[in-house]
């Protein structure tokens, strides 16, 4: 990290804190001052309808977004005037990413598409990096899988993937980007009761945007956006 | 990440392919159009370099009253001894050789006759190849004969030969033909006592102040990097009846042939090559282009923009690589499959050494010259840091472009 990191005024047991947040893309303004805390280990969901700012706001605090005005601190760790190579390290060590479209990389395997938010860790082997992401995918039951390509995988089971690659470096909290949204319903809650089991079992935060009352049901804590405002929650 | 690297290349083949094979074609062109311009540039010096001259200095002359006896050929006229010590003189001129040639007519035969100096262009060049009898010296009053022309004439080592109105005994035999054409004679003898018989010949007192010093045919050999600059200085020195041979005037004899000079294969290369970087250029953008959603994920994931930077250069180098050892090694074959250059020259009169006026003149006027083709090193360096630059250059052109927002390519909304 740069020195230039502003550590947060607020507990240290936020993992995230949203203050003030505001954005534009043209005139329409998308989000209009939000505030939000989310605690270690918390299951926390963002609801709302579509247009309503819930997954710029997502990629606000995953720092592949800038505000217009606001801060957002993740891990004690003020996000505005950050390098690209000191967001790069905040985001391989401390945030998962799982996304609607299933985002693998084409011309890599799974286990190497485990393996990638790893190619730069040098706190441990590449035998020791490779083992870890061979449990990983036969935690998400994917361990007969492990040299197939992603386009020969089902949706279910890129998706999956994707979830053992956000949990490859042990990170902090994991966001998630409607991770059912592509799915058929079955699929999609199995994926949903692998994402949180795995998340309990790694003590893993999740902040994930969902257009679905089931899914939010399952939440620890409830955000609803409406017109670019956090409306009332409830734990 | 060069794991990376390797499965991206695999995964689009079909790029990867056409990009390092257009590599290759630059590569192979550069080399194989460099060396046989090299090959052909030294095929070119061949006629002269057999000589051991690289500039042969003549002056065009005048017909004599009358066709016999010893005469000088029409583009061998006095060369005053002063002249050639003007031109020996000169920036560049490292040796300087002279001789005199002369056609000995009888009503019966004709016989070419060269007096040279006794040094290793002249008489000890001869020295080397005899093939029968022995060397001959600057004092000495016997000569040497071509063995094409003693095996015509039936003539042998201790026989006499007439050389205008004088005999002399045949000392040795030589194999002339491996030296060239240009001063090949029929007669070999030092040049004093050529200079004697011109000095007496009545055909040439006719037509010509010549000297017991003096000369009409001079053999220099230069720097070759003052080559342009000594033709030029002796082409003016002699005059406009001067005739200065040199690898620049065979080059102007060769107009029938395809010229391709070195400077003209580099500069064939080199448009290549620009073609070959345009395309690498482009192919690299629309790769990038391509994957903008999968180098999103790459940022999302903890990746910083050096380091995608950084794995779309592994894969250019790695193409690059690959393409630049594709184009030596095809380029290594064809040169070896070539093998040489051969160049017919068609000489022009005042370089042959036969009276055009004899029927099997012709025989003599054509030659073909033939040169070793060699892999130029130093153009496979050049080629190979073209190359690896180009797909650098690639790279950082196209990512110096404007950033793809990550998040507007990964969101749900």
């Amino acid at each position: 990290m740069s020195d230039t990191a502003k550590p947060a005024p607020a507990s240290t047991q936020d993992i995230i804190r949203v203050e003030r947040v505001k954005k534009h893309y043209g005139d329409v303004e998308i989000l209009k001052g939000v505030d939000l805390t989310v605690d270690a280990g918390q299951f926390t969901a963002i609801m709302g309808k579509s247009g309503s700012g819930k997954s710029t706001l997502l990629g606000i605090i995953a720092g592949l977004e800038k505000p217009d005005e606001g801060d957002v601190f993740v891990m004690g760790q003020m996000l505005a005037g950050m390098s690209d190579n000191d967001m790069a390290t905040l985001r391989r060590r401390s945030i998962g990413v799982v996304f609607q479209g299933f985002s693998l990389i084409p011309s890599l395997t799974a286990l190497d598409n485990v393996m990638l938010p790893t190619f730069f860790s040098g706190e441990t082997s590449a035998a020791e990096r490779r083992q870890r992401a061979v449990d990983l995918l036969k935690q998400v039951e994917l361990g007969a899988r492990l040299h197939y390509h992603p386009g020969t995988l089902s949706g279910g089971e890129q998706q999956r993937v994707a979830i053992a690659r956000a949990l490859m470096n042990s990170p902090s909290i994991i966001l998630a980007d409607e991770p059912t949204g592509n799915l058929d319903q079955e699929t999609g809650a199995s994926v949903l009761e692998l994402l949180l089991d795995l998340g309990r079992t790694h003590g893993t935060g999740l902040l994930m945007v969902t257009h679905d009352p089931d899914v939010a049901a399952k939440a620890g804590n409830v955000v609803e956006m409406k017109d670019g405002r956090i409306g009332n929650g409830h734990t | 990440m060069l794991r990376y690297a390797a499965s991206e290349l695999v995964f689009r083949s079909g790029r990867s392919l056409v990009t390092a094979v257009s590599i290759a074609l630059a590569v192979l062109a550069a080399m194989v159009l460099t060396s046989l311009a090299t090959s052909y540039a030294r095929a070119l010096r061949v006629p002269i370099e057999t000589v051991g001259a690289d500039v042969i200095v003549q002056r065009q002359g005048d017909i004599p009253p009358k066709l016999e006896g010893l005469v000088f050929p029409h583009p061998n006229a006095l060369l005053p001894a002063n002249l050639v010590a003007q031109i020996k003189a000169l920036p560049g001129v490292i040796a300087l050789t002279r001789a005199v040639y002369m056609w000995d007519l009888e009503p019966d035969r004709y016989e070419s006759v060269l007096g040279i100096e006794d040094n290793d262009v002249g008489l000890g060049a001869l020295g080397q190849r005899l093939i029968d009898g022995k060397p001959i010296a600057a004092g000495d009053r016997v000569v040497l004969l071509d063995s094409d022309f003693a095996r015509k004439n039936k003539m042998k080592v201790g026989d006499n030969i007439k050389v205008g109105v004088d005999e002399f005994p045949v000392a040795g035999v030589v194999d002339a033909a491996r030296s060239g054409k240009l001063v090949r004679a029929d007669v070999y003898m030092p040049l004093k006592l050529a200079q004697g018989l011109a000095t007496a010949a009545p055909q040439v007192r006719a037509l010509y102040p010549f000297g017991a010093d003096d000369a009409n045919l001079v053999l220099v050999k230069v720097n070759r990097e003052h080559l342009q600059d000594v033709v030029e200085k002796v082409t003016a020195l002699i005059g406009k009846k001067g005739v200065v041979s040199s690898e620049l005037s065979m080059r102007n004899a060769l107009s029938g042939v395809l010229f391709l000079s070195q400077s003209m294969g580099l500069i064939i290369a080199a448009i290549i090559g620009l073609f070959a970087a345009a395309f690498v250029w482009r192919a690299t953008a629309t790769a990038v282009a391509e994957r903008r959603r999968e180098m999103a994920i790459l940022q999302a994931i903890g990746w910083s923009w050096r380091h995608i930077g950084e794995q779309v250069l592994i894969e250019n180098l790695a193409l690059a690589v690959i393409g630049t050892a594709a184009g030596l090694v095809i380029a290594l074959l064809v040169v070896l499959a070539l093998g040489h250059i051969s160049v017919t020259v068609d000489l022009p009169w005042d370089l042959s050494s036969t009276p055009h006026f004899i029927p099997t003149a012709a025989i003599n006027r054509t030659q073909t010259i033939t040169a070793p083709i060699t892999i130029s090193w130093l153009t496979a360096g050049i080629a190979t840091a073209g190359s690896l630059g180009v797909s650098l250059l690639a790279v950082l052109a196209v990512l110096a472009l404007p950033r793809p927002q990550p998040w507007s390519l990964l969101r749900a909304e």
